[in-house]
């Protein structure tokens, strides 16, 4: 069995029930890495360019990684991946908690669910015993009340993962929600499943991993873990998980307030960090092989309604559903989290639609009458909840915000695309760009959309000047590379990340793990592969020009930042095209965004290339040739 | 360094097993080819369909290290 | 929809739990080679009710096969083999569809004979044709079910490309090989009835026991090791770029 490997892959066909194990392809891990490089290359050969992201043709991958479940810090992470019917392009969103462990514990590390059952299942997994069972009994449960239920009919030492209402119904910024509280959020993971009338994946496993350097990796990782216990972060993480970002967020004007019409929230004292360990919190909650425990337990006590638990709200969902809504209540923000979370909505996607429908609210381009009699007014739980209800069972209008916010502002019109904070039809993360130009650069270029985990430049703009974009570019590129590793590795990148943990202690482990002897300069390699393989299928399903993707709205250059301390403060179109074609020629491709064959084939991508020529989009030569090494290292400072 | 190599069916006859029924004690240098060692001891690549290791197929470019254990098996084409 | 002589003809092999005759009576099958492998698979597989069974092969029965080749006797010598086994099928299972094909496989038939079909079964005697068959495995997306034997010497596994390694990923197709095969009768037989089993798995959705391993069987001291067989990089069949 290879190192860090279970050993076996499934591949489920939901629609004739065959439930097949390969042994796992070790040539593909070696070269893709697993997790998000391995769902970028399954998708790439895999899913016809026009198959419909809901439809039969579409593939939802589980994989479960390299590293994690090995016994290393914050070895936790799965990534789910599938054609995103958000963007319309390769999709993935990775998930803590205890699933990739487990699966890898039962045997497997991967899962591929192909085609679309006729009647609502769930795959039981309990080491060598894999079964599509009958969901029909759970199919219309929330997100945690069926995990919940799950749990009580099967064990409770089974990992579940399920869709809520939101998924089953084909919102697209659905998600699947795993331990009560960890969701793969973003890109619409939970629509695939939902079109697939998959419910839920239990998976409980008792068998151990194999690593090639056992005894180094544990030297490596004691050494490891008695440091970062020392680490001065470990105490604020500990307590406040990220929502202590909340308050830093507000100071250096970068937190979205009222849908990103300003970056400075008067009333941020009462949906802090502070204010979450004060009002709401239960318990600290920590994902596998994690000490960081930075999950928080919650609860959400609001008069007239009942109390209800949740996890969260971290910094996202703390940003998106709280100042981004004008919320002036912590419990207000908890509530909404978990109203998301129950639904099986992205509360990152989630707080950014509600936003937008409140501005277009504010504006009257949409009105009670369409909302079944109610508002939808800032700072309003209530208008909130019954908009959420709408969205999630696609009445009247709601309907029209189940595709998220650049599909309601094409139905809405009116100039409301201006304001539909999203790119690529992915909503924007808890952070505003228009003054961090690396951010806002960071949204425009990433793969799935306007999200940070690709890139996150906060402190890189603050470092390099907040109010210049050049040289911005190659940061971005290497951040690009660097942070997408954790999700290829299936670690948490908040650990390892922000405790000063170098990139070679980190491949170190990988090399523990697997034996490999691969390098950084290797690594970040694979991880550039990987970007310019989704880079291609991207362009090829949506048949345009890269760079016709890579714009914000028109907030981000028309609108600067009316108040708090970035007032006044903003990009110009001429600024972001500037960085656009800065970080274009630093990535290897043509004015248009379109990777060139030279670039293709320094990778091993030669294949692309070509397809990309029979599509009409291979980039045209460099002058000059391309850069050799794109992305110019940088660590930006950790908290 | 020392591999062991075994044979199935008909190569066992060209392997010469001089440890037990089915294998051979090879001395050899670092860093040769399974392909090497093979023409080293006599045996013709050409005869030998696949090679494997801990259970899991090796090709005749793959390099031993001391203590392998590799097992020959020979061409088979009947049906 | 089984009749109620299918239900009683198969009503053993029913009391499996997750056993789906349907499913075997809707699959179409195609076995290459007629000879000591292709003899044992036909005939179980149609015993177990594979509802068409696709069989080509160009040869007529001679009396060397007879010590191997079951579905044939001492009448069949001079004749078609896949006449032989239509007729013997017919006999022990009038409801299974054959079609007949007196062709050897190359790469001109290869595609027309593996069309429509979920699996395909080796029963060849060279490696140049598995080749061929290999190829349009991994051409058309159908799992090849290989057997190969040599004296007591017995391989069979399950390719599935891309998924898994192909043949090419195993073998060179510069390997020596012989024209003449000594073969033990039990030898094809025992890996026919294996590459059986694994088609009817791979019919009724259950996992694949060989899918992308290799069965080494020996008869001289009974053993059985199954290796896994990993995906060359560089197969020239069927890498992924």
């Amino acid at each position: 069995m290879a190192n860090g490997l279970a050993g076996k892959t499934l591949r489920i066909d939901l629609a004739r029930g065959d439930i097949r194990s390969f042994p796992t392809d070790e040539g593909l891990y070696r070269h893709w890495h697993g997790g998000r490089g391995i769902t970028a290359k399954i998708l790439y050969d895999e899913v016809p360019r026009d198959a419909d992201p809901l439809g039969p043709e579409n593939i939802l991958i589980v994989n479960a990684g390299i590293m994690s479940g090995c016994f290393i810090p914050a070895g936790s992470k799965v990534e789910f991946g599938s054609v995103s019917p958000l963007t319309n392009g390769p999709g993935d969103s990775n998930m803590g908690g205890h699933l990739g462990p487990a699966l890898k514990f039962a045997g497997y590390d991967m899962i591929i669910f192909e085609d679309l059952s006729r009647r609502p299942v769930f795959l039981f997994v309990d080491n060598q015993t894999v079964e599509l069972r009958d969901a029909t009994k759970y199919w219309g449960m929330k997100s945690l009340d069926c995990e919940k239920k799950l749990k009580e009919d099967l064990g409770e030492d089974f990992e579940i993962a399920t869709i809520g209402p939101a998924g089953e119904n084909g919102i697209l910024f659905s998600c699947i929600t795993h331990d009560f509280g960890r969701q793969a959020g973003r890109t619409g993971q939970g629509a695939v499943m939902g079109s697939k009338k998959l419910k839920a994946i239990a998976v409980r496993g008792n068998k151990s991993i194999h690593v090639r350097n056992l005894d180094s990796l544990t030297k490596q990782v004691t050494e490891i873990i008695l440091r970062t216990k020392k680490h001065p972060n470990m105490v604020p993480w500990q307590k406040y998980g990220t929502a202590f970002f909340i308050q830093w967020s507000n100071t250096n004007a970068c937190i979205p307030a009222y849908n990103f019409q300003t970056t400075f929230y008067e009333d941020i004292d009462r949906i802090d960090g502070d204010q979450l360990v004060e009002k709401c919190l239960i318990t600290h909650k920590a994902c596998f092989g994690c000490w960081m425990n930075c999950g928080k337990y919650t609860k959400a006590v609001i008069p007239g309604k009942p109390e209800v638990h949740l996890e969260g709200p971290e910094y996202e969902t703390g940003s998106l559903c709280g100042s981004n809504l004008g919320m002036k209540d912590i419990n207000h923000v908890a509530y909404i989290n978990w109203l998301l979370d129950n639904l099986g909505m992205d509360s990152m996607s989630g707080g950014g639609v509600i936003a937008f429908a409140m501005e277009c609210f504010e504006r009257g381009l949409i009105s009670e009458a369409d909302l079944e009699g109610h508002s939808l007014k800032w700072g309003s739980v209530d208008d909130v909840e019954h908009f959420l209800d709408m969205v999630a069972h696609k009445r009247g209008i709601g309907e029209w915000f189940a595709g998220g916010s650049k599909r309601a502002a094409a139905k809405i019109g009116r100039g409301s695309e201006k304001f539909a904070m999203q790119v690529k039809g992915q909503e924007m993360s808890g952070y505003d760009g228009r003054w961090a130009p690396g951010m806002l650069l960071s949204y425009m270029t990433a793969d799935i959309g306007a999200h940070h985990n690709r890139s996150w430049t906060i402190t890189v703009d603050m470092a390099e000047g907040r109010d210049t974009v050049e040289g911005r570019a190659k940061i971005v590129v290497y951040l690009q590379h660097i942070r997408p590793l954790f999700d290829t590795w299936c670690i948490c990148r908040l650990f390892w990340g922000e405790l000063d943990i170098t990139p070679e202690e980190i491949v170190e482990s990988l090399n523990h793990i697997t034996g490999w002897g691969v390098s950084v300069a290797e690594v970040l390699r694979t991880s550039e592969m990987i970007w310019n393989l989704n880079r291609c299928h991207y362009i090829e399903r949506n048949r345009d020009n890269g760079r016709s993707f890579d714009y914000p709205p028109a907030r981000a250059w028309e609108d600067k930042i009316p108040s708090g301390p970035g007032t006044g403060k903003g990009l110009s179109l001429a600024q972001i095209d500037r960085m656009l074609d800065e970080y274009y020629a630093a990535r290897g491709w043509d004015e248009k965004g379109n990777p060139t064959r030279e670039l293709l084939e320094d990778l091993g991508l030669g294949y692309a290339a070509d397809r990309l020529a029979k599509a009409g989009f291979l980039g045209r030569s460099i002058p000059g040739g391309i850069p050799p090494v794109r992305g110019e290292k940088y660590k930006p400072k950790a908290f | 360094m020392i591999i062991f190599l075994k044979a199935g069916g008909e190569l066992r006859t060209k392997l010469n097993p001089d440890v037990d029924y089915y294998t051979r004690r090879v001395e050899t240098e670092r860093g040769q080819t399974l392909r090497d060692i093979l023409t080293g001891i006599g045996i013709n690549p050409a005869f030998v369909a696949f090679a494997y290791k801990d259970d899991k197929v090796v090709r005749l470019d793959h390099v031993p290290v001391d203590g392998d254990v590799i097992t020959l098996q020979p061409p088979v084409s009947g049906g | 929809m089984l009749s109620d002589e299918e239900k009683q003809r198969y009503s053993r092999q029913m009391l499996i739990p997750g056993w789906d005759q349907e499913r075997l009576k809707q699959a179409t099958v195609l076995i290459v080679g007629l000879g000591g492998l292709g003899c044992a698979s036909t005939l179980y597989l149609a015993a177990a009710g594979i509802g068409r069974l696709r069989l080509c092969d160009g040869d007529t029965v001679g009396r060397s096969d007879l010590n191997r080749q079951t579905l044939y006797s001492e009448s069949s010598i001079g004749l078609f083999k896949v006449d032989e086994a239509g007729r013997r099928i017919a006999r022990l299972n009038p409801s299974i569809v054959v079609e007949k094909f007196k062709v050897f496989v190359d790469s001109q038939n290869a595609g027309k004979l593996a069309e429509g079909c979920q699996v395909i079964v080796d029963g060849l005697d060279n490696l140049e044709s598995r080749f061929v068959l290999n190829k349009e495995s991994f051409r058309q997306r159908i799992p090849f079910v290989y057997g190969a034997v040599h004296g007591w010497l017995g391989y069979a596994g399950v390719f599935y490309a891309p998924q898994t390694a192909c043949l090419a990923c195993l073998m060179h197709p510069d390997i020596v090989s012989r024209d003449r095969v000594p073969v033990a009768g039990i030898t094809p037989g025992l890996i026919g009835l294996i590459q059986a089993s694994e088609v009817i798995k791979w019919i009724l959705g259950r996992d694949t026991s060989l899918l992308g391993r290799l069965l080494i069987y020996d008869g001289t001291d009974l053993s059985f090791e199954i290796i896994s067989v990993g995906k060359n990089p560089a197969c020239p069949v069927c890498a992924r770029a």
